[in-house]
């Protein structure tokens, strides 16, 4: 029995995390996570400052799932005041989002086939990933921090031409996606590394609470966007889903998603209504909890406001840890190689960006000043119960 | 002089992020692209410090990093050039409040020979940045007593 | 073998060759879609320095305003190593056209407010003199005349306080801070109750009073250095904290009871009359006890006590400098007989 470390700083990591993998021989038996090399504090940053500053600090939190922080936190500020955006705005919304869950989706393969040395696939993923990020800057002036959400609506309007050209990038963009996922599914190397790699079962995923594609790959039928009022009311959004429960199927998860998410585009922009893209909203005091289905999976935003729109307290609640924590107790145990496991790591697409959030343990159980998780779901409560 | 003429081309880059959000960092996986194609200029991108001759180094110095940046400098083979990359690199960008807890700008930490403003930068503007400053960077170090 | 005749044919190709020895990247990567949020461009000539920018910008020291050589420039600098491209500077500037151009953020029209605001500013129908000063100094039009009375756009006004300087009556237009409403409640408790405890321990002094000057007034003296101290821990901002002080002592006029007991004949009068319960008659002594924690200083009492057991004193106050003055002088109400 031996302990190998790995990290902050390795070939194999895009981020700074250490990873203590414990081994017989060539076996991983267990592993354990080391964070905090990023933490950043941005909770304590976004206490008293307006929410049009903090809708820019929320997109820096995660660069490569920068649509889906503003996004939540915006519609949690608008669920706030009960104020529904335009039509055209939620459409745009979708449009973006989608975008977005789709250069997240290829980027994370690009990243998992290179971590296990296909670098074919892995340079192919990344060049038809710049069709999407052109097709970003293009609608929203920046490639990876894109400002586009604010509340009641959204930044600016969609011309003719940048929807011509977005059918056009996407129709090249799913033909590839088409032939990389044959040549993923027939490679016989590729299926070495990722047939029964990394099992997690159903209820592992469920006891772990696994969200997003890793929880999907494992045979979970559950995605925020089917709960989600645009994706209810316009699209009638069926959640893709796999049950190999394997590397095989996280990875399959991702390029079925991205094929899933060029049909959601495609209708949007098919459908696209007319009208404004924005209206006036006045936000109260108040606070909520609420989710929305980030490309990594489940993103919770619990926050409270005070009037005019001031954030008073936030608590954001990334996808990646109960992701990072499901790699550890559940995939890697019985990984049979150490590079294994680092194909096993990369499947769940960790973002140590997003999950550098803000844990305080106090030993005496006084009250923190910071008012943390738990509060803010006791006065939630309260509230409920006050309204029955 | 045959040195200085091969160091020019062929330059190890090694990938250091130290907070941040991760936008500088995808935008330097787009460079290994065939759109951007870095290694038709003889730039090859590695991510271990012990094998590169520049260090590619974004984001906000969190607290946690600010002693071992400087190790992590110290380990990078001589000769060695520095790229800050992104408003957060440069100088914490919007971390850098009386709340956050940053340490930067890097250029207080190690020397740094070039900088890409931007937040991020586009993967063009820092291919340029890279090319045109971190050949003469390399052939005027000097060995620190 | 089908395979080799394509590699054959797909390299034999002269475009291939072409590519194969001009292997250099597109040059198209570096070009840039209209709509890209560069670094804001600044055109000095239309700038009103009125710092909505630099208010807005969620990076601290990205966008500062500068001094120019000519006198009465003032426009924004934009340091280039702290500017995350977001453009919202670009979207709140209010000059008609734009001081700032950012790609085509400076094409959205403020039809709603998104400026954050710390201050408001709301003219006083009272005090307003109806000079129209203030319609000149604004520069962005967001005060309006009509119907003889001022009044202020909010969605307009970028808070920059200019009319606060042309406005030559004092106080006719208000400037109120409308984030940290809850701490800025507390100061001025802390404040208010601070000064009636410089009140009391001078008690003995406005006693006195009476004796040698019936009409005379008494002058204190409040220093602000410790309330200030204190109201730092509740709020950082210390313009904000003198701009609240200064208002409170403005504002506040002060009821002071001296309670003479020994004057007391217990007639009881005052303890039906007064509205709280705050007076309650004591046996063993035979006086009239006041509850000062829940005494309202209405002055009910001393209209009613014919003995003038209850005097009382209006305190006024004044912010001038580091220093709060405080004139205590008799109260001109009558007592009823």
């Amino acid at each position: 029995m031996s302990y190998l470390p790995f990290g902050p700083i390795h070939p194999a990591l895009k981020e700074p995390l250490r990873i203590k993998l414990k081994t017989e021989g060539e076996r991983v038996v267990d592993a354990e996570v080391d964070l905090g090399f990023i933490y950043r504090g941005a909770e304590q940053i976004a206490r008293g400052k307006p929410w049009q500053k903090v809708a820019y600090l929320t997109e820096r939190i995660c660069g490569i799932c920068s649509d889906a922080h503003p996004h939540t936190f915006i519609e949690g500020l608008e669920a706030i005041s009960d104020c529904v955006p335009p039509v055209r705005a939620q459409y745009s919304r979708v449009i973006m989002g989608e975008l977005n869950r789709i250069h997240s989706h290829l980027i994370a393969n690009a990243i998992w086939f290179l971590a296990v040395e296909h670098e074919t696939l892995g340079i192919y993923n990344l060049n038809i990933r710049e069709k999407v990020m052109d097709l970003l800057e293009m609608i929203s002036g920046n490639r990876v921090l894109y400002s586009w959400n604010l509340v009641g609506g959204v930044r600016m309007d969609f011309k003719e031409s940048h929807l011509k050209k977005i059918l056009e990038n996407l129709k090249e963009v799913e033909s590839e996606v088409y032939r990389y996922r044959k040549m993923f599914k027939s490679d016989a190397l590729l299926g070495l590394r990722s047939h029964d790699v990394g099992k997690m079962s159903k209820e592992d995923a469920i006891d772990v609470r696994a969200v997003g594609p890793v929880a999907r790959g494992s045979g979970v039928k559950f995605d925020w966007r089917t709960k989600h009022p645009t994706y209810v009311d316009y699209f009638d959004f069926q959640p893709v889903w796999r049950d190999e429960c394997d590397n095989y199927a996280r990875v399959m998860m991702r390029f079925d998603e991205v094929l899933d998410s060029i049909k959601i585009i495609r209708r949007a922009v098919e459908e696209l209504p007319d009208g404004p893209i924005r209206k006036e909203c006045e936000i109260p005091r108040g606070s909520i909890d609420y989710r929305y289905e980030a490309p990594r999976g489940e993103l919770a935003y619990i926050f409270e406001t005070a009037q005019h729109g001031i954030i008073n307290d936030i608590t954001i609640r990334t996808p990646t840890i109960p992701n990072l924590e499901a790699c550890v107790k559940h995939m890697f145990r019985d990984s049979p190689t150490i590079a294994d496991a680092v194909a096993i790591y990369q499947t769940i697409d960790p973002c140590i960006a997003c999950t550098e959030r803000v844990v305080i343990v106090d030993e005496k159980g006084n009250e923190n000043d910071f008012r943390g998780m738990q509060n803010v779901l006791k006065e939630l409560k309260a509230l409920k119960n006050k309204k029955k | 002089m045959i040195r200085d003429f091969i160091r020019r081309r062929s330059i190890n880059l090694g990938l250091v992020m130290t907070g941040g959000c991760n936008g500088c960092d995808i935008e330097i996986v787009a460079l290994l692209s065939q759109r951007y194609d870095l290694e038709q200029y003889g730039i090859f991108y590695h991510n271990n410090p012990r094998e590169c001759d520049a260090l590619l180094v974004t984001g906000t110095v969190a607290k946690q990093w600010q002693e071992k940046l400087v190790e992590l400098y110290n380990k990078v083979p001589e000769p060695k050039a520095v790229v800050a990359i992104g408003a957060c690199a440069l100088s914490g960008g919007i971390f850098q409040q009386e709340t956050g807890k940053v340490a930067a700008p890097v250029r207080e930490i190690i020397p740094v020979d070039a900088e890409v403003p931007g937040c991020p930068p586009r993967p063009a503007e820092i291919a340029i940045a890279v090319l045109k400053h971190v050949p003469p960077a390399l052939a005027s170090y000097r060995r620190k007593s | 073998m089908s395979s080799a005749i394509w590699y054959l044919y797909e390299f034999a190709r002269k475009k291939w060759l072409e590519r194969f020895l001009d292997a250099t990247t597109d040059p198209e990567i570096a070009e840039t879609p209209s709509r890209f949020r560069d670094f804001p461009e600044v055109e000095k000539e239309l700038c009103i320095s009125c710092g909505a920018c630099v208010f807005s910008c969620p990076s601290p020291g990205a966008i500062k305003l500068v001094r120019g050589e000519e006198e009465d420039t003032i426009f924004p600098v934009i340091d280039e190593g702290s500017c995350i491209r977001c453009g919202f500077c670009v979207e709140v500037c209010p000059t008609e056209p734009k001081t700032l151009k950012s790609g085509e953020n400076s094409l959205i029209m403020e039809e709603y407010r998104i400026l954050p605001h710390e201050k408001v500013y709301i003219a006083d129908e009272y005090l307003c003199i109806r000079c129209k000063k203030c319609l000149d100094a604004c520069k962005v039009g967001a005060i309006s005349y009509q119907d003889n009375l001022i009044s202020i756009d909010q969605s307009k006004c970028v808070a920059c306080g200019d009319c606060i300087e042309a406005c030559p009556v004092k106080g006719a237009i208000k400037e109120t801070y409308i984030i940290n409403l809850d701490e800025q409640k507390q100061i001025t408790n802390t404040l208010i109750e601070s000064l009636e405890n410089t009140i009391n321990t001078e008690m003995e002094k406005i006693r006195k009073l009476p004796d040698f000057d019936p009409s005379g007034i008494v002058k204190l003296e409040f220093p602000l250095k410790e309330i200030i101290e204190k109201a730092h821990e509740i709020i950082i901002n210390e313009e904000m904290i003198l701009k609240l002080m200064e208002k409170v002592t403005d504002r506040l006029k002060m009821n002071v009871i001296v309670w003479n007991e020994e004057l007391c004949n217990g007639c009881r009068l005052c303890v039906d009359e007064c509205p709280v319960g705050a007076l309650s008659y004591d046996e063993n002594t035979g006086k009239v006890q006041r509850d000062e924690k829940t005494c309202l200083r209405c002055s009910i009492c001393h209209q009613t006590c014919p003995f003038g057991v209850p005097e009382l004193y209006v305190a006024r106050f004044l912010l001038k400098d580091d220093v709060i003055l405080i004139t205590l002088k008799p109260s001109k109400i009558s007592i009823r007989s």
